[in-house]
């Protein structure tokens, strides 16, 4: 952590963590803060049990051949692990978590619009998580995360209960979603207008939009292919007319979205780092906040770029290759945006930097890489290999994850009001980041090379880049238990943080750390925008004390 | 939960700072709910069209045996219900609770006529086998596209009659709350919530039932 | 945005709520009288869509008191309409222009045969769509007393 002023010990004082004790006073809390709490140990229990499965396909990627497991088990181990790490973690994880804690500090409110039915998101993820985990390991689910028909309508595995699963955490986003947008619109304070809305919450209002229009479509989806599996109703199976690739259409105009219901919050969460890190404000405000509803908009029209080869017709590939590319616009302006503000700042390097430039890199990479995955040509030769796990985990891990632990570090003295070791943090971070890119720089190159995904077994050529990538996982999995580490210390042991150890300007440090149950003494009136830095950036260091 | 329909301050959630925004939000957060009402049948009216697309032929055939004059009476029905309901709002909004709780029922009893209508289609279409995918078995049409018109008419009516279910449940608990005087100038947000869930329910129907039965 | 959302004197009264319900019955009517008349197939499929598409709208504005309301319902609810026609017309689209075999089988786009028929079909042909008239008492379930 930076030189924290760490004056007044605002441990002691009542905050929302002390206000009420016993675990009863949690489990029935209507408290945003709360509740975001809640939301950051069952998504990482989530993001936990996804990496143990992770870890367990490398491990049997480790040789050619079986190593660990046979073919079904690895079937099994892949669906567990994109089940799991989209469904429990990636979705839920940022909206859930610093978006319930911090959209209301942020807009200077009390709480969301709906605190009970906050409450209840939190109880319709614990239920479907619990449905879609056990039905799975029960089942033995083997279709994969995409539950592709025919497959999964006719493999002899149990599907129905994970897709339950899924549709019930499909309400819980939902209502989630439907909560943030119904409290921005009403429960902005005096003077935090549209424009003065901090970056983070314009994304999460862009990734609301994608999270009620969009999750219906899959729900109701996912229950024609339990129809189909268990009644025989014949709406995706060739045999009585049904048209299989339907069901891609279908379950991509939900899951391309979700994609941007994943990435979208993590650039809200850097465009705060960034402002708080480079001490300027956003180089150019306006481009970043509409850029994220460009891209929650566009977003909806590009879901045929994953059906190029599943016998959609080229004209719709065409279509749709063309409309893929303009999201790499929307996303050029805030990557343009994010180093503009970089220029002539004066940059603190602590964890949350390091992590946004993480995200950087993986953005832009990963980005780069979707843009040529949009050519039709292109995707001909690269579907269905490691190109495009390496992609989409470019995106996914590094984007998404990389922006998590960055929100996770920056607001984590707000969170708990305590500081952790930031020399540990800065290794972690390095760690993290090298191990990554040991992962999946070789995915990119098997893929190349024609290694399909979502095989147990590959010829030998391939093996040593596939212990490169599973050298990297390992890499990777032990800087995450060194960030739980010192985290879990700094909860113990650490020193109380103050209420603004990063002299950040953003509205939600004007709560102490943690924050008082009621956010606020009185409800705010905010005479300006965020992260206004009008002395310069220099002068502003000092002037924040 | 309050009873006395005086006291409207005690019903102002601590975080809202006045009963104004707190209705513009509860209607807000209903109009959203109604958003993922329709993109959820927008699923099912996309499966309708590719189908009909496809087996132009089939579909035409097939939806000639669904049970056009029991169709049209729900129509009549449904949209009978939603005059109700609506003047069951404009009541509550004058605080005329027992005509609310009249109108409310009436609409009950529509809904009720609206499922015992479709029970005896369904127990025809039962009878006679024409029922989705691989349960069907009538032999008086066969061919490409039959079965899937079957597959999609009681997708479309099932979830449909389950959303007139709901609503029928919703509707009587917000009149037994009309009927212990609850609404009134001041508040009356629970008749208009469940009014808009039924008229979406009844707008949704005035699409299935041309699509279904008269094309 | 403010929180007003009944501005005094927009008011819809019971007058119009039953004017309404008239005019949808009316529509009804024409919607099943358009059904009687012999229109070819897509002139019916339009008629019955607008017609609907009327009513839908009359519903809304008025039932629903979209007449009254400030404009993020509208703003929601048109929303969700672009949403629903951008997921029927792009999937649509997809199988209009579809290599053919790519549909379902012995569906309609199966005639524009571009092998003109030299390939066999992968499963036996069922033909064409058969309507036996007297068939509701053929079936076996039927003959219940």
């Amino acid at each position: 952590m930076s030189p924290s002023p760490a004056s007044s010990p605002a441990y002691n004082t009542p905050n929302y963590l002390n206000a009420e004790k016993g675990v009863r006073s949690w489990l029935t809390t209507l408290d945003h803060k709360r509740i975001g709490v809640m939301y950051l140990g069952l998504t990482l229990f989530g993001f936990f049990l996804g990496g143990v499965f992770a870890l367990l396909l490398r491990l049997e990627l480790l040789t050619p051949g079986p190593t660990v497991m046979d073919a079904m088990a690895y079937n099994r181990m892949f669906t567990l692990h994109g089940v799991i790490m989209i469904f429990l973690f990636m979705i839920p994880a940022i909206p859930g978590i610093f978006g319930n804690f911090f959209i209301p500090l942020m807009i200077g409110a009390q709480d969301v619009a709906f605190p009970r039915i906050n409450l209840l998101s939190v109880y319709l993820y614990l239920l479907g998580a619990v449905i879609a985990v056990v039905g799975m390991i029960q089942g033995g689910t083997d279709t994969g995360w995409t539950f592709y028909t025919p497959y999964s309508t006719t493999t002899v595995t149990t599907v129905a209960p994970v897709l339950l699963g899924a549709f019930i955490l499909g309400m819980g986003s939902i209502v989630t979603g439907l909560n943030f947008i119904v409290t921005v619109h009403t429960m902005r304070a005096p003077g935090v207008t549209w424009m003065r809305l901090p970056l983070f919450v314009w994304a999460m209002y862009a990734t609301s939009v994608i999270q009620v229009l969009a999750t219906p479509v899959l729900g109701m989806t996912l229950l024609l292919v339990a129809f189909e599996k268990v009644f025989g109703f014949g709406i995706f199976d060739p045999a009585r007319g049904g048209d299989p690739i339907l069901f891609q259409h279908l379950f991509w105009f939900y899951s391309h979205p979700a994609v941007y219901i994943m990435i979208l919050p993590a650039m809200g969460v850097v465009s705060e780092v960034v402002q708080s890190a480079a001490r300027k404000n956003m180089f150019g405000y306006k481009a970043v906040a509409f850029s994220s509803l460009g891209i929650a908009f566009v977003g909806f029209f590009v879901w045929g770029h994953h059906l190029f080869t599943s016998g959609q017709s080229t004209f719709a590939s065409g279509v749709f290759g063309v409309l893929s590319m303009f999201v790499g616009l929307f996303t050029a302006i805030k990557v343009f945006n994010w180093t503009a503000t970089l220029y002539q700042g004066a940059i603190q390097v602590s964890a949350p930097f390091v992590y946004f430039m993480g995200f950087l890199y993986f953005l832009v990479f990963g980005g780069l890489t979707g843009i040529a995955l949009s050519s039709v040509s292109l995707d001909v030769h690269w579907q269905d290999t490691y190109f495009v796990v390496a992609h989409f985990h470019f995106i996914m891990v590094g984007g998404t994850i990389m922006a998590f632990l960055a929100g996770l570090h920056y607001w984590w003295p707000k969170m708990f009001g305590k500081t952790y070791s930031e020399r540990w943090a800065l290794a972690a971070a390095v760690l993290v980041i090298l191990g990554f890119n040991a992962t999946f720089i070789p995915q990119f190159l098997l893929g190349n090379m024609g290694m399909p995904r979502r095989y147990y077994s590959y010829p030998e050529q391939f093996q040593a880049l596939n212990v490169a990538s599973t050298a990297g996982a390992s890499l990777l999995a032990f800087g995450f238990f060194m960030i739980l580490f010192y985290l879990v210390a700094s909860l113990v042991r650490g020193k109380a943080a103050g209420p603004n150890p990063w002299f950040s300007r953003g509205y939600e440090w004007n709560t102490p750390s943690p924050p008082s149950l009621a956010n606020f003494p009185e409800t705010p009136v905010i005479d300006r925008g965020p992260h206004e830095y009008q002395d310069g950036p220099a002068a502003e260091v000092k002037h924040a004390h | 939960m309050h009873t006395d329909a005086a006291a409207a301050p005690s019903r102002l959630a601590h975080h809202f700072p006045d009963m104004k925004t707190q209705e513009h939000a509860a209607r807000m957060g209903m109009w959203l709910f109604l958003s993922t009402e329709i993109l959820l049948f927008a699923v099912l009216f996309t499966a309708y069209a590719v189908y009909r697309f496809l087996f132009p032929q089939g579909f035409d055939e097939a939806s000639k045996l669904a049970h056009v004059a029991m169709g049209a009476t729900n129509t009549v029905v449904l949209i009978t219900s939603s005059l109700t309901v609506a003047l069951a709002i404009h009541y509550a909004r004058l605080g005329e609770n027992r005509k609310v709780v009249g109108l409310l029922g009436v609409t009950i009893l529509f809904g009720l006529t609206f499922m015992v209508l479709k029970g005896f289609e369904y127990h025809h279409h039962w009878v006679d086998g024409q029922l989705p995918g691989r349960l069907y078995h009538y032999a008086g049409l066969q061919g490409p596209g039959v079965s899937m018109y079957f597959t999609i008419y009681f997708l479309m009516t099932g979830l449909h009659g389950l959303h007139v279910l709901i609503g029928m449940s919703v509707l009587g608990w917000v009149a037994w709350r009309a009927g212990r005087g609850e609404f009134g100038p001041g508040y009356s947000t629970p008749v208009e919530l469940s009014g808009l869930y039924w008229h979406l329910v009844d707008l949704i129907w005035i699409f299935l039932f041309p699509l279904l039965y008269l094309m | 945005m403010t929180a007003t959302t009944h501005s005094e004197g927009k008011h819809l009264g019971p007058v119009h709520y039953v004017l309404v319900w008239a005019a949808l019955m009316v529509l009804t009517g024409v919607t099943l009288a358009v059904w009687k008349t012999d229109l070819s197939h897509s002139g019916r499929v339009v008629a019955a869509l607008a017609i609907a598409t009327v009513k839908a709208a009359l519903v809304a504005v008025v039932f629903m008191h979209l007449w009254e309301e400030q404009g993020i319902a509208r703003l929601v609810l048109l929303v969700s309409a672009l949403f629903v026609a951008l997921l029927i017309g792009l999937v649509m689209a997809d199988n209009a222009t579809r290599f053919p075999y790519a549909n379902p089988p012995y569906s309609e786009s199966w005639k524009d045969d571009p092998w003109r028929n030299e390939a066999p079909p992968m499963q036996a042909d069922p033909g064409p769509v058969r309507v036996s008239p007297k068939t509701a008492t053929e079936h076996p379930a039927s003959h219940k007393p």
